[in-house]
């Protein structure tokens, strides 16, 4: 697959804010299933999207190794490359802030009002 | 003069087959830009970009810098009024049991007071700048959809008169600038004074989404040829993250304010718990546009302290990818921070700390941007003058206001001083520093490009001073008295709580802050009348607006600017490369590539048009009506349809060819 074969430059800046997008909006959701049912769902559910926005963040790193689309005639090097850097910037930051948030579950108990 | 022919051997070929397939004009449909002298240049550009003179022309106009104009002397019409507002509110306040204001009229007045500032001032103001900027910014000859544009000026105007007048006539909204239900519902709220603000909120967030369209447009699709993604000034990226926001958040205001007035109007029950409504759903929906809405004033502003810093320390800005990533990052935060507005409202601690996190981390792009306006200044060679002088008052301010940010992000902080005047302190340290300071900045920066006049420096020095001296005065002990316990919106107090004195004291830098305002206002016209002469590049800056005259003429650049360099023009001292090729004998742009910026086609920018004011009066009629019936609706869709079937319809205009 081309995508993954030369990179997608831009993936980390499509993974790193949807999987945080969906980690704030998800965990919200399962807070209180989680408080009913005593299982810690927020951890892995964090955990498997820091590992979803750092896959897209390494497609970038592979577009910065590779080329990404810069084969295509009207594409330059330099601008995927500078695409690729702020993607993978990104996809770490948004991880992180992932991350804080499941381990916000770690310390605080869904119940507490 | 090098030239960079539009029309180059690659581009040839590919345009014959497209005139072949009928999607291109005829290679000599018109003269072109190429090979004319600059005398007859400057004719035919002029003559085919003009505004009409008379009424009838002005009101048809649709180049960006006039209604960029109309915009900005609007807003700062609306900053008296609001800043008048809390002039009167603080007079109130000055000390215990004062009986100038009553409390209906004080509860009016803090909302038309926070109601302006929000969304008659803050929002308008920095996109207006950007409606007249980014087009000379990019190097193109106007804002995409002109008269789209034209037409959210009318509607903005509408709804700022549509709010004051009601104010003047005693029915002003009085529930505060977020109007929460249930205080604003039907239970509550009679007459129409919360319509009044549903309504309001409805006209300008038309307006906005409108002049956020067309910005993302004329960004990713305008800019002059050679403009990659990395070339692009860190003020017109901010100012198209700030759109993209804009489009993602205010429908979500629209739909509550709508809902409200549904609520009000039609008996429908969507916030009455009692019902199987839901309150908080008010609060969710109105905070998801509240808070990207404080980044909407505040990341335009970034753009602009990059550029004046960038102008001023006399090098590019450092860390050009940390300042993009920054800005990028921030759009996306500000979209999942907006619960630590509603920690008070038993919400489950565990899902509050979600925001907190996103909240605290938002932090870390804004502290980057911090340290590399820093490390720019540090490496650069600083001149200070009024501009920059108003940068590092944005730095203190918005730095102390950040701080509190991130205080004010811990929901046990923040359940104690929930409503009071420690959160009036930090939004106001985050706003005006955050933003008000650089617009005054950037009024520096840009007036003698708007006017072609330098505004008086000491002056400048004197407004300075007085309005950081004056803020500070004003809003810091506002921290202090917010953590005694003296709760916002209070039209006054008992004298037994002791707040009497620290209230005189903020009342007192209020009236200097006001007064730095009176100097800026005096400094405005007496510089637009009798400022020294600015010439095209007064600041040697080396952003492609500094490239044309300063006022721009009509057209805004001879030639189509080609862009070698992020500061194209410290990398072109002398010759800037242009792009030639286009139409002159009607308003033509060039459509390029969205990363690279290739010259692609040629495209036509609509001519002037009346049918955007009267679109706009139809619109403004609809919302008006509204308040009073649901029947609006039906008979308001006539006119409005009329008056787009106007707008649209072919005029025979060279504009209106395929």
């Amino acid at each position: 697959m081309r995508a993954v074969r030369y990179g997608t430059s831009w993936g980390g800046l499509l993974s790193g804010p949807l999987a945080w997008a969906v980690s704030t909006q998800l965990n919200y959701a399962v807070v209180e299933w989680q408080c009913a049912h005593r299982i810690a769902i927020i951890p892995v559910i964090a955990l498997v999207l820091a590992v979803l926005a750092l896959l897209g963040g390494a497609l970038s790193w592979r577009a910065r190794q590779q080329g990404g689309a810069a084969f295509k005639p009207e594409r330059t090097r330099g601008t995927e490359d500078f695409v690729a850097n702020v993607s993978i910037l990104s996809a770490v930051l948004f991880t992180l802030v992932i991350v804080m948030q499941g381990a916000a579950s770690l310390i605080l108990d869904g119940c507490i009002r | 003069m090098s030239s960079a022919d539009l029309a180059h051997e690659r581009d040839l070929a590919q345009q014959r087959a497209a005139a072949q397939k009928g999607d291109l004009a005829p290679e000599h449909d018109g003269p072109r830009d190429t090979g004319l002298d600059d005398a007859s240049l400057d004719r035919w550009l002029a003559r085919t970009w003009q505004t009409a003179p008379g009424i009838i022309g002005a009101l048809s106009s649709v180049d960006h810098k006039i209604v960029a104009r109309r915009y900005l002397i609007t807003a700062f019409f609306f900053l008296c009024l609001g800043g008048l507002s809390a002039v009167a509110m603080r007079i109130q306040l000055s000390g215990p049991e004062r009986g100038l204001i009553g409390p209906d009229r004080y509860n009016q007045l803090f909302t038309m007071h926070g109601v302006t500032m929000m969304f008659l001032f803050a929002v308008p103001i920095v996109q207006a700048t950007g409606i007249y900027l980014v087009p000379l910014m990019v190097g193109t000859r106007n804002i995409a959809f002109p008269r789209l544009n034209a037409f959210s000026f009318w509607i903005y105007l509408s709804g700022g008169l549509f709010a004051w007048v009601s104010f003047a006539l005693d029915m002003a909204p009085d529930v505060g600038w977020f109007s929460y239900v249930p205080l604003s519902g039907p239970e509550f709220g009679p007459g129409k004074r919360s319509d009044v603000w549903a309504q309001m909120i409805t006209y300008t967030e038309v307006s906005s989404l409108a002049v956020a369209v067309a910005t993302i447009v004329t960004v990713l699709k305008q800019r002059a040829p050679g403009m990659s993604l990395d070339k692009i000034p860190l003020y017109v990226w901010a100012m198209l993250v700030t759109s993209f926001v804009i489009v993602f958040a205010m429908p979500a205001v629209m739909i509550t304010s709508t809902f409200l007035i549904l609520d009000r109007l039609v008996g429908t029950h969507i916030f009455n718990p009692a019902e199987g409504g839901d309150v908080l759903l008010f609060q969710h929906l109105f905070w998801f546009f509240g808070h990207p809405e404080v980044y909407i004033i505040f990341l335009p502003a970034t753009g602009m302290v990059s550029s004046v810093i960038a102008a001023f320390a006399r090098r590019p800005v450092f860390g050009y990818l940390g300042m993009v990533l920054s800005l990028i990052s921030v759009g996306f935060l500000s979209f999942g921070l907006w619960v630590h507005h509603m920690f008070a409202t038993g919400l489950p601690k565990l899902g509050a700390s979600f925001f907190t996190a996103s909240s605290m981390l938002i932090a870390i792009p804004n502290g980057l941007q911090i340290f590399c306006w820093l490390a720019t200044l540090w490496d650069g060679k600083p001149i200070v003058r009024t501009p920059l002088l108003f940068v590092f008052g944005f730095f203190f301010t918005f730095v102390a206001g950040g701080l509190t940010g991130v205080m004010l992000a811990s929901v046990p902080l923040d359940l104690q001083v929930h409503d009071t005047y420690f959160v009036v302190a930090h939004f106001h340290y985050v706003l005006i520093g955050g933003s008000v300071f650089p617009l005054l900045g950037a009024t520096y920066f840009w007036f003698p490009k708007i006017t072609g006049r330098i505004m008086n420096e000491r002056l400048g020095r004197w407004h300075f001073w007085l309005a950081f001296i004056g803020f500070n005065a004003a809003f810091f002990p506002m921290h202090i008295v917010g953590l005694w316990g003296m709760p916002r919106r209070v039209y006054t107090y008992p004298a037994e709580l002791g707040w009497g004195n620290i209230n005189l004291f903020i009342t007192a830098g209020a009236v200097v802050l006001f007064l730095s305002f009176v100097l800026f206002t005096i400094n405005l016209v007496h510089s637009a009348l009798r400022g020294a002469p600015a010439g095209d590049n007064p600041w040697n800056a080396g952003t492609l607006e500094w490239a044309t005259m300063s006022p721009p003429p009509n057209y805004n650049f001879a030639h189509i600017p080609v862009v070698t360099h992020a500061e194209p023009l410290w990398a072109e001292r002398d010759t800037l490369p242009v792009a030639t090729g286009l139409r002159v004998d009607v308003r033509e742009l060039v459509i390029s590539t969205v990363a690279e910026a290739h010259p692609d086609v040629r495209e036509k920018s609509a001519t002037p048009s009346i049918w955007p004011l009267f679109a706009a009066l139809a619109v403004g009629a609809t919302f008006l009506y509204s308040i009073f019936s649901p029947w609006a609706v039906v008979w308001g869709a006539g006119p409005i349809a009329i008056t787009l079937i106007g707008w649209f319809w072919p005029k025979g205009d060279p504009e209106d060819e395929e």
